[in-house]
């Protein structure tokens, strides 16, 4: 199973967390699939500039995530 | 030195604990950032969303970049989390320094890294409705200043 939270604006369209069972795969693939369906988050994803962590460390598109993990959806930051 | 707090952050408060037992300095620097009321909009608050764990990383990396490009003597990063409301403080850096420059420009660099590379995200209420604020370009010229 892995984990996935989402934060900022994604947290309103995905609400925080959503458990994923039987994937096995790239980070990318994993975000595709979390779209399907869903062109509230494919619009968001597709406008910002999204970073993915696994395991609290920023990962690129083709790293993989496999069960046990968490992975952070990450929306532009915006602090201070 | 790393608050994230949930209460109102206290700028003399911090500013004078920081001051203490800093014998070698010759300069202190802070900033206080605060929730803007923005006229226009009639901005109420804001809310401070963060990844926990994640966001003090972040911090703590950016605060070993600082200590690397200056010889800081000692460094504090304050922020709030949740719900802030206009006119109070959201931010507060110091920065101490045996010299003026290194403290002015390591305060300076860590806000620039706060609006832009610090994974949290802000949520503008105000009477014509809640938007989330992504940094603006200016942010990111100025953040790119020190790359």
């Amino acid at each position: 199973m892995i984990k996935i939270v989402f934060y900022g604006p994604l947290a309103d369209i995905m609400g925080r967390e959503r458990m994923i069972n039987d994937f096995t795969g790239s980070v990318g693939a994993l975000i595709d699939r979390l779209c399907e369906g869903n062109e509230d988050l494919k619009s968001a994803v597709s406008r910002a500039r999204v970073k993915i962590a696994v395991n609290d460390r920023i990962v690129s598109p083709d790293a993989i995530v496999k069960s046990g993990d968490d992975v952070a959806v990450l929306p532009p930051f915006s602090g201070g | 030195m790393i608050i994230l707090s949930p209460i109102a952050i206290n700028p003399s408060a911090l500013a004078a604990a920081f001051s203490q037992d800093l014998a070698e300095a010759g300069a202190i620097a802070t900033f206080t950032g605060l929730v803007r009321r923005d006229g226009e909009k009639s901005v109420e608050a804001l809310f401070l969303d963060h990844a926990p764990g994640l966001t003090e990383l972040a911090i703590e990396a950016a605060l070993g970049d600082a200590g690397i490009r200056w010889p800081l003597l000692k460094v504090l990063v304050a922020h709030r989390i949740g719900q802030v409301d206009a006119g109070e403080p959201v931010v507060f850096v110091a920065t101490a320094a045996s010299h003026r420059r290194a403290a002015f420009e390591a305060c300076d660099f860590l806000m620039d890294f706060l609006k832009t590379d610090a994974p949290f995200w802000k949520k503008q209420i105000s009477r014509s409705g809640n938007e989330w604020i992504e940094p603006r370009a200016e942010d990111y010229t100025d953040r790119n200043r020190w790359r």
